[in-house]
């Protein structure tokens, strides 16, 4: 549902009869064509969010379509049968609207009548014991919030880059160079930090990516040899 | 059997059994004819004008209900709102789906030019609503059509008393 200052509409076609009788008209093409623009500038004040606003979008554009109707009347048969809904439907729509006003009238009179065994069987309705109150609940749900796991807040941390992979690879390069081989584990302990491990072990797989290096390990876990092409 | 027999029996029977009965049912449990057993209902219809208990008629089916002039005293007892309200919207959906029915979701749809599906929900729970089949049409769409709750909940006896509506002029 969509709020338009004071009114409520429930639909494009609801604001599109209240717009036309207020205007005093009565549902033709021409009552249509003439509060397009005012159909338009309620629509704008419409959240973008709300989940029927498609359908006021699509009444937008037949009432657009109509209006350029009138400046440029040929029109192939279809596109006439496009507006001709849009006049009709409003027509039907105004139906079921007067009636469902007679149905409220109806149900103002408060005057209904209950099937047998609508006591109990209809809903199963909650009711709390009699010694709850206030305090009681209170009570409650302190002691369920209490339960309930503190969400532990996590720090924010920065991960320090203390090595970028360039430095690392021009390192290993190095190792390389002189000693033609090496092996990964030596390099690795060596390491200062965690991260240090990872680029270390980044650098080496851009090692070979780059035919730089070929590698060899026997079993999972196992020491890398590592060496230079 | 005599006359004053059938009436009573169909009597017990509307009393007992709590939901809507059609006239078939009634005359197959009595060995009576359709035409007969209609006629005795007819008469405890008039019969029961000025009593606590009313006949409420949707389409083939009968309903013994409380009757409507009762409805504060026994909404009190029940303990029951004696109205809930419906929002315009979808006093709005009722009303199409009272005089279209059966129809489906799309269909409502399309004569309101906005989604249905929450008030359709509502509708059903309130028990007002109901699916009557599928259209035998692509995806086999649910039909909708209205209950005999429809008819209590606005307090009438048919649907014959329900707002008229004229035909929509074809455009």
């Amino acid at each position: 549902m969509l709020a338009v200052k004071e009114k409520t509409f429930e639909g494009p076609l609801d604001l599109l009869l209240n717009l036309i009788e207020k205007e005093k008209l009565d549902i033709s093409k021409i009552s249509l064509a003439k509060i397009t623009n005012d159909y338009l500038d309620k629509i704008q004040k419409i959240d973008a969010s709300n989940k029927n606003l498609a359908d006021f979008l699509v009444v937008a554009s037949k009432l657009l379509y109509l209006k350029s109707r009138a400046l440029l009347p040929i029109l192939s048969p279809e596109e006439e049968e496009e507006i001709e809904d849009l006049e009709s439907q409003l027509k039907e729509y105004k139906k079921f609207k007067e009636l469902s006003g007679q149905f409220a009238e109806i149900i103002d009179k408060n005057q209904r009548s209950f099937e047998p065994g609508t006591r109990n069987s209809d809903f199963n309705i909650f009711l709390p014991p009699l010694n709850v109150d206030l305090n009681y609940l209170m009570n409650v749900l302190q002691e369920a919030l209490s339960k309930v796991p503190k969400v532990e807040k996590v720090q924010d941390k920065k991960v320090e880059m203390k090595v970028t992979l360039e430095e690392k690879l021009d390192h290993l390069q190095d190792i390389i160079k002189k000693d033609k081989k090496f092996s990964f584990k030596s390099v690795v302990e060596k390491a200062k930090s965690r991260g240090e491990v990872i680029i270390t072990f980044l650098a080496l797989l851009e090692m070979i990516k780059r035919k730089m290096v070929k590698v060899e390990q026997n079993k999972n876990f196992a020491d890398i040899t590592v060496e230079g092409l | 059997m005599t006359q004053k027999n059938i009436k009573s029996q169909i009597e017990s029977l509307l009393l007992v059994a709590g939901k809507p009965i059609s006239i078939k049912e009634l005359a197959n449990t009595l060995g009576h004819s359709i035409e007969g057993v209609q006629n005795e209902v007819d008469s405890l219809i008039e019969e029961y004008k000025n009593r606590g208990f009313r006949i409420i008629k949707k389409g083939e089916k009968y309903l013994l209900a409380s009757a409507q002039e009762n409805s504060e005293i026994v909404a009190k007892f029940l303990n029951e709102e004696l109205r809930y309200d419906l929002s315009p919207a979808a006093l709005e959906t009722l009303a199409i789906i009272v005089y279209k029915q059966p129809l489906t979701r799309a269909e409502i749809e399309n004569i309101r030019g906005t989604d249905c599906s929450r008030i359709l929900r509502v509708l059903m729970i309130r028990g007002l609503i109901e699916e009557v089949g599928r259209k035998d049409s692509p995806g086999r769409p649910i039909l909708y059509g209205t209950t005999v709750k429809m008819l209590t909940y606005l307090g009438l006896e048919s649907e014959e008393q329900l707002p008229k509506m004229e035909e929509v002029a074809p455009a």
